[in-house]
């Protein structure tokens, strides 16, 4: 272990030498290298995190650069989580970065998230949201959530167990999608990259918690902060137990996220 | 008068054209979706959750006097 490097991660009491090293032993995967993804990314690898997957199918274009400060003019046109891996290896060297330059759906999924520890939610679409909240209910595997609008934030943890033993998820709050387009994306609405630089910090520090079983993280909880008026506001999530969704890898596998979140209030029918 | 507190995020902000509402004693979280619905139709087409006194509720949850209710619209940027 690198003392000298994070001496000050290690004098934290909670931390010490034991969560650093949980931080280097760690497998994270970021699926979406985008606002929230890239300052995500580099707060979990100058933290130390030992083993980092990209998911992110998309190349760097010119209007990223104001959010997305991973990436540098010399970028442009290059494939982000090649990118990504270049730049996070020149802040962290000791950092193992597998990258995965395609997005992530129902056939890939399976394979891809089974290999990690915690996932994060760094994608900007409903259909992305939905199927990897849905596979990471089947893989029992930590999610952390974030999102944006307008000048807003949300972020939660999901499937980790507390004390009482239950764990709930994004479907457990939103149990199906809004009609295509109701929900304006960042393209549409504009933003700020000083937003999904906030939230894309929060979720690292979420999945910090996670790891090294710090206290008061996210989970059964839905955070939601306004960068405009500074309100920050925490809800606590229940159990919603008449929600339907895929619970099989065959169900997961042969479900259309596409069109389930390109058609409206729909009930689901297989 | 019998009131509730309203506060509204996201996209529905913008629907309803303010952050904070009072709003007449509904009877459980159904009757607030139905009456918010009449007075706002475009919210038909906006999926939301709805939270009393920061806890997240389904619809068959009662509301009273003075309780803090949210309606959270999901957000899907990143």
């Amino acid at each position: 272990m690198d003392f000298e490097k994070y001496q000050r991660q290690i004098s934290i009491p909670k931390i010490g030498v034991e969560g650093q090293q949980q931080l280097l032993d760690a497998k994270v995967l970021v699926v979406g290298a985008g606002g929230l993804g890239c300052p995500a990314l580099q707060y979990l690898v100058a933290a130390g995190v030992g083993n980092i997957g990209i998911v992110d199918g998309d190349v760097v274009s010119k209007s990223n650069l104001p959010r997305q400060i991973l990436f540098y003019e010399s970028d442009l046109g290059k494939l982000k989580v090649e990118c990504a891996k270049e730049n996070l290896t020149k802040l962290n060297s000791s950092a193992n970065i597998s990258i995965f330059p395609f997005y992530i759906d129902n056939k890939n999924a399976i394979d891809i998230i089974q290999l990690w520890d915690v996932i994060v939610d760094c994608s900007d679409d409903f259909a992305t949201r939905y199927l990897l909240n849905d596979v990471c209910v089947i893989l029992e595997k930590p999610l952390v959530y974030g999102a944006i609008y307008g000048d807003q934030g949300q972020i939660a943890v999901f499937n980790l167990k507390q004390e009482n033993n239950f764990s709930t998820n994004y479907r457990d709050i939103f149990s199906n999608p809004p009609a295509k387009g109701e929900v304006p994306t960042c393209e549409e609405l504009g933003v700020l990259g000083v937003l999904p630089g906030t939230i894309g910090v929060l979720q690292a520090n979420e999945v910090i918690k996670i790891i090294t079983n710090l206290e008061n993280c996210l989970a059964n909880k839905l955070f939601l902060l306004n960068l405009s008026t500074y309100d920050a506001n925490t809800f606590e999530v229940m159990k919603n137990s008449t929600v339907k969704y895929p619970s099989t890898i065959t169900e997961f596998e042969q479900f259309d996220y596409e069109s389930f979140c390109g058609t409206s209030k729909n009930e689901m029918d297989w | 008068m019998d009131e509730v507190k309203l506060i509204v995020f996201g996209k529905l902000e913008e629907v309803m054209g303010k952050n904070e509402l009072v709003w007449s004693l509904p009877i459980d979280v159904r009757t607030l979706r139905h009456e918010l619905e009449n007075k706002f139709p475009t919210i038909r087409k906006v999926q939301f959750a709805i939270s009393i006194n920061n806890k997240i509720v389904s619809d068959d949850v009662l509301i009273k006097v003075g309780d803090k209710i949210a309606l959270l619209p999901p957000f899907s940027g990143g």
